[in-house]
């Protein structure tokens, strides 16, 4: 459905930022993107989505590919209207407009009144909390409440590609566990294909069939979510998993050291 | 009493003037949140347009009219296209230049291709005087004032119950995000603009039927209505209409009782003191939205 | 200010923040003093040194303006007011008690800082926006009262305002005041330049960049605001002063919102930095000379609108040049410059923009 092929990004026509990164996303399935802070994921989701321009990014090398349209030069709107859908980093809504309102922007581009608000039904069933507060103000919810009507938001229009970035950012474990499970549940009835930035591995790695990781603008290692997880570094450099109660000898530091730069 | 009674009366007609001016600027900050400057100038320039198109070519009405809502039209869709979706993303002084830029441009234009005074447009409301209790009206000032309260309502209506209404409350918040959802952000932008245009044109042509096409009394018309948005708060049309009123009211009695000791000219002062003490005692106006700041 | 010459290296404070960085720019800075000192008013006949002294009066006041707005973040609308303030409190002075310029002045300046912390006072509950609004109002206020003043002010037909004199040494003609107006240009510059290498010029920035942030660092945000519209009206009523004692008489017109505007316009045309405000402001004098110049040609092409077109003309032009530069060179005529001078120390190599 999605296809990045080697993309470069440069900031201010003076930052080069991904050096060449290919992503494949296929319908319906769920991929992760991991990677230390600076790592290009972000701008990864924003040349998907068209929104580079605003922060005087652009694609300057490879194309991007949905459902066999090259998308790289259209403006954010148009890709909006073709089915993508990104969530933005933190928590971004339309702070004075109530949480109804929030969702019904969501849904703009549709004109059938009718399932507009159908739609509307079936986000509150999947968010019964966004229904209680429907009426208030949403720069004065909750985080977790921001987080969901953020998604919710997202899936108003019935994407076919929702791209979430960070979505744990900022909330408490057990919300973080409900708003994964509740993205899994999303993608599971409605067969939306996912691409899922995330610090949090250990919580991206639990719902997602395909894993990206990401250093310095390039994509290091990728592969099903099984052998990911099993991979050695992977667990030393991202799950904390390394060997517990194991002497440190100067060797074994030095071992971190070349195997890190290898990584980078 | 009667003349408490008379000030209160042509306070609350030239209230609903300045209300409607109001709302042009109101309806451009709502959607861009751009705080439109020039308002003054465009109000001046488009009832000079006006005066060209109608008396000074004498084009028949019927026709005019039209070419008039056109000009109006390019007008807001090159201002929005060449001057504010280059700015966009830039900093708040750069919007704020941008409009007052913009401002002295049209006022150039204005005293460069009408220069002098003495100008007005041909009556279309049969001119009486109307006793309401004890208060004297025009016919014209009534009409004005209806025709302001019908616009106003009309607008009301729009922002909070129609669609477009709402992406525009949504695009003022947050331009970046409203694209990402695909509402198409550069239209929006022209619409309201082009709305603030018409609405300035509006009023600018009430007001010349009453005080002339001049200038001086048009910017001012203008820069009144900023205090009248600030008072009401910026993103609120009911604020607008009622700050309108207090205002239009207030200055009349300003002027009525403060005039014989200060030798005159107070009216112009009034609505600025008015503002000041607003901006300190209530600064988001009597019905802005708080700024709310998570830090 | 903190830009460094490659290869230089501060071993002292002292070094790091001195306001002339290496030898070089110590030779072209007093290369540069000579120049407007000794060179200019030798080539210039008496309509240059005219424009110069008004040149230099407006610098005054739009480095003033600048510590406003480029150094502080806030903006202000209402400066041609308080230029109005100190000429017309200057005038009043010498009019009315017969107090010499060395008086007045200060107490001009006194005033119109004064002033300038009433104005300020608000900041301490609105931000950004309305405070340019309240600055509008502000100037509005301020006009109406002088224009409304009576006998203090003489209304509309203009106060008379006396020359300067040092004892028997009255400035009394261009290059007097030249020399005269020059040395105060300078003395602001140089004070001005050192303020903001302090606490409180750092404090100015902290609050342009993030006033919430520079309240959680300790930074006393409304004192900060206050002193900076208090500083900025000094420099305004310093100007206005001279203008004053210089032109002989003071009216309103000089002191209108397009006054202010423009004076705004310089500030975004020359850039955030003090060299910006002098360049800025050169430019738009530059800008309105030019059109000065093609008077006949405008009147002859409006040939039914004479008299105020060369007015309108300047709003126009003034209007287009001011959005050019909003759209294409956000950082004004001083980036521009630092670019120039970036591509000779680095060339070979490319400069970034």
């Amino acid at each position: 459905m999605l296809k990045v092929n080697n993309i470069e990004v440069v900031y201010s026509k003076a930052i080069l930022v991904l050096r060449g990164v290919s992503l494949d996303v296929k319908q319906g399935e769920i991929v992760c993107l991991l990677g230390a802070n600076g790592a290009g994921k972000s701008t990864t989701l924003k040349s998907i989505s068209g929104l580079l321009g605003v922060e005087l990014g652009e694609v300057i090398h490879g194309n991007i590919e949905f459902n066999g349209e090259l998308i790289n030069k259209y403006g954010p709107e148009t890709i909006a209207s073709m089915g993508i859908r990104h969530v933005i980093e933190g928590r971004r809504l339309y702070e004075h407009l109530a949480v109804e309102e929030n969702l019904l922007l969501g849904a703009y581009l549709n004109n059938n009144r009718r399932d507009v608000s159908e739609r509307l039904q079936q986000v509150y069933d999947y968010f019964p909390r966004l229904f209680d507060v429907k009426k208030s103000r949403s720069g004065y919810l909750s985080g977790g409440e921001q987080q969901m009507l953020v998604i919710g938001r997202s899936l108003m229009p019935r994407p076919q590609l929702m791209l979430l970035d960070e979505p744990s950012l900022g909330l408490a474990p057990l919300l973080v566990r409900t708003i994964f499970q509740i993205i899994r549940k999303i993608n599971q009835e409605e067969k939306i294909g996912i691409i899922l930035v995330e610090q949090n591995a250990r919580a991206a790695l639990s719902i997602c069939e395909h894993a990206y990781i990401m250093e310095n603008g390039r994509i290091v290692l990728d592969g099903p979510t099984e052998k990911i997880r099993e991979n050695e570094d992977v667990r030393e450099f991202y799950l904390g998993l390394s060997h517990v109660g194991k002497e440190k000898s100067y060797r074994e530091i030095k071992h971190y050291k070349r195997r890190k730069r290898w990584l980078g | 009493m009667s003349f408490f009674i008379q000030l209160i009366v042509s306070g609350i007609l030239s209230g609903a003037i300045y209300s409607l001016m109001a709302l042009a600027v109101v309806i451009i900050y709502k959607s861009s949140s751009i705080f439109n400057f020039a308002h003054g100038s465009m109000v001046a320039f488009t009832a000079f347009l006006l005066w060209s198109l109608i008396v000074q070519l004498n084009v028949p009405l019927l026709i005019s009219l039209p070419m008039f809502l056109v000009c109006l039209f390019g007008i807001g869709f090159l201002i929005q296209r060449l001057i504010l979706q280059p700015l966009t993303g830039q900093p708040l002084m750069a919007t704020i230049m941008a409009t007052i830029a913009l401002g002295d441009l049209f006022a150039g234009v204005v005293t460069l291709f009408w220069p002098g005074t003495g100008r007005t447009l041909p009556p279309v409301i049969p001119s009486h005087t109307i006793r309401l209790g004890r208060a004297v009206l025009s016919s014209e000032s009534l009409v004005n004032f209806f025709i302001c309260g019908i616009c106003l309502l009309a607008f009301s209506l729009f922002f909070r119950k129609t669609k477009m209404g709402l992406a525009m409350r949504g695009t003022a918040e947050d331009h970046t995000l409203a694209q990402s959802e695909g509402i198409r952000v550069s239209w929006i932008f022209v619409v309201s603009w082009v709305v603030g245009i018409l609405l300035a044109a509006v009023g600018g042509t009430l007001m010349s039927s009453l005080y002339g096409v001049n200038f001086v009394s048009l910017h001012g018309l203008g820069m009144k209505s900023l205090a009248v948005i600030i008072l009401g708060g910026l993103e609120s049309i009911p604020g607008a209409i009622i700050a309108g009123l207090i205002i239009g009211v207030g200055e009349s009695i300003g002027a009525g009782y403060l005039d014989p000791f200060v030798g005159g000219g107070f009216s112009e002062v009034t609505p600025f003191l008015i503002l000041l003490t607003v901006l300190i005692l209530k600064p988001y106006g009597l019905f802005g939205y708080e700024r709310i700041e998570r830090v | 200010m903190l830009k460094k010459p490659c290869g230089t290296f501060d071993e002292t404070y002292e070094k790091d923040t001195a306001l002339v960085r290496t030898p070089f720019r110590w030779v072209m800075l007093l290369l540069l003093l000579g120049g407007i000192f000794f060179l200019f008013p030798l080539i210039a006949n008496n309509y240059f040194l005219d424009v110069a002294n008004n040149l230099g009066i407006m610098i005054i006041a739009v480095i003033g303006l600048q510590i406003l707005v480029g150094f502080c973040g806030q903006i202000s609308l209402g400066h041609a007011a308080f230029m109005g303030v100190g000429a017309y409190i200057s005038a009043m002075i010498s009019f009315h008690f017969g107090w010499s310029f060395w008086i007045a002045m200060p107490c001009a300046a006194f005033f119109s800082g004064l002033l300038g912390v009433v104005v300020g006072l608000p900041a301490l509950k609105i931000r950004g926006f309305y405070i340019a609004v309240s600055t509008l109002a502000a100037h509005y206020i301020i006009l109406w009262v002088i224009l409304h003043g009576g006998k203090l002010t003489q209304g509309t037909s203009g106060l008379p305002a006396h020359e300067i004199q040092i004892g028997n040494f009255t400035f009394n003609n261009e290059i007097r005041m030249f020399y005269l107006i020059m040395i105060f240009v300078i003395a602001v510059i140089f004070l001005v330049n050192n303020m903001m290498r302090t606490k409180t010029g750092r404090a100015f920035l902290a609050v342009r960049d993030s006033d919430l942030a520079a309240e959680f660092m300790g930074v006393n945000v409304f004192r900060t605001k206050v002193l900076a519209f208090s500083m900025a009206s000094v420099c305004a009523g310093i100007s206005g002063s001279l203008m004053a004692h210089y032109q002989g008489i003071v009216t309103v017109e000089h002191f209108t919102l397009s006054d202010s505007i423009w004076m705004l316009g310089m500030l975004i045309i020359g850039g955030p930095t003090i060299t910006g405000a002098i360049l800025g402001t050169i430019f738009l004098k530059i800008l309105s000379q030019v059109v000065l110049f093609m008077a006949p040609w405008i009147g002859g092409i409006f040939t039914a609108f004479s008299g105020s077109s060369v007015a309108g003309f300047t709003q126009i032009f003034f209007g287009i040049v001011i959005l050019l530069f909003l759209v294409f060179e956000p950082r004004g005529l001083a980036h521009r410059w630092q670019i120039f001078l970036t591509t000779f120390r680095l060339w070979p190599f490319k400069t970034p923009l």
